[in-house]
C-alpha cells in the first residue's frame, strides 16, 4: 500500500521532468536527483541531490529529515545542515541526514497525509536549497 | 504526456492544469496558491531565467511554462520525539 502510494506520488514528479527514485531498504529512501538551488549566485551547484527517508508507517507518519551528500557544501548553508541526524549509505554514497523538519515548525504546513506526500515534499526541498545561509 | 492542447504549467517540477486553477493570465499570488504556499510566505519565479513573478502581478502563462515556489521562511523545524 505504502509503496504503491509513493511510486504514484513519484511519478507525479517524473510527469514534470524530476529524477526521482524509490530506495528499497531497510531503511527506505526517495532519492531526488538535481533539486534546484539558489547555489549559482555564491559560486555553488545550481542543483544538488536530495534523499530523504522513508518513515516507518508512512503516509500515517509524516515525511521528515533531509540529507546530502557527505561533503556537500550546501550542508553549511541550509537550515538544520550542521545538526546531523546521521550518516547514511544509499545510492552507492554516503548521506548526512539534516535537522530539516518542514512538516514540523520548519516554515511548510502541517503534515496531512490526505493532502501530503513524497510528490509535495519537493515543494520543501526546493525551499530548503533556496534559502542558504 | 500532457496533451499539449490543454492549458498546463509546471510548479516545481509538478504539473498542474486548468482543473487545478492554472488560467491564461495569473497572479504569482495564484501560481504560489497551486503549491498552498501562502502569498505573504511565497517567493515566485519563472524558469529557466529565473525572473522574479511579483505576487500582486498579473502575468500572462504560456502553455508548459515552468515555475518555482519557494518561501520566504525556512527554518529547521523540530526533531520530532517517539512517545
Amino acid at each position: 500500500m505504502s509503496r504503491e502510494r509513493i511510486d504514484r506520488e513519484l511519478s507525479l514528479l517524473r510527469a514534470g521532468s524530476l529524477e526521482v527514485e524509490y530506495l528499497s531498504g531497510p531503511p527506505e529512501f526517495v532519492l531526488y536527483r538535481a533539486v534546484p538551488t539558489s547555489g549559482a549566485a555564491i559560486q555553488l551547484p545550481a542543483e544538488s541531490d536530495v534523499i530523504v527517508p522513508v518513515p516507518p508507517g508512512y503516509p500515517a507518519s509524516m515525511i521528515d529529515l533531509a540529507g546530502l551528500p557527505v561533503g556537500s557544501p550546501f550542508l553549511a548553508r541550509v537550515k538544520g545542515g550542521v545538526n546531523s541526524q546521521g550518516v547514511v549509505q544509499a545510492d552507492g554514497r554516503q548521506w548526512q541526514l539534516a535537522s530539516y523538519h518542514p512538516h514540523n515548525n520548519g516554515g511548510g504546513p502541517p503534515w496531512n497525509p490526505a493532502r501530503h506526500g513524497f510528490h509535495t515534499y519537493i515543494d520543501q526541498l526546493i525551499a530548503w536549497l533556496d534559502r542558504l545561509q | 504526456m500532457p496533451d499539449e492542447k490543454l492549458l498546463h504549467v509546471f510548479v516545481n517540477r509538478r504539473e498542474f492544469g486548468e482543473g487545478d486553477g492554472v488560467r491564461h493570465e495569473m497572479t504569482g499570488s495564484q501560481i504560489a496558491g497551486l503549491v498552498d504556499v501562502p502569498a505573504d510566505n511565497a517567493v515566485v519565479r519563472k524558469e529557466p531565467e529565473n525572473k522574479l513573478v511579483p505576487i500582486n502581478e498579473v502575468v500572462r502563462i504560456h502553455n508548459g511554462e515552468r515555475f518555482l515556489v519557494t518561501r520566504k521562511v525556512v527554518e529547521g523545524g523540530n526533531v520530532t520525539r517517539a512517545n
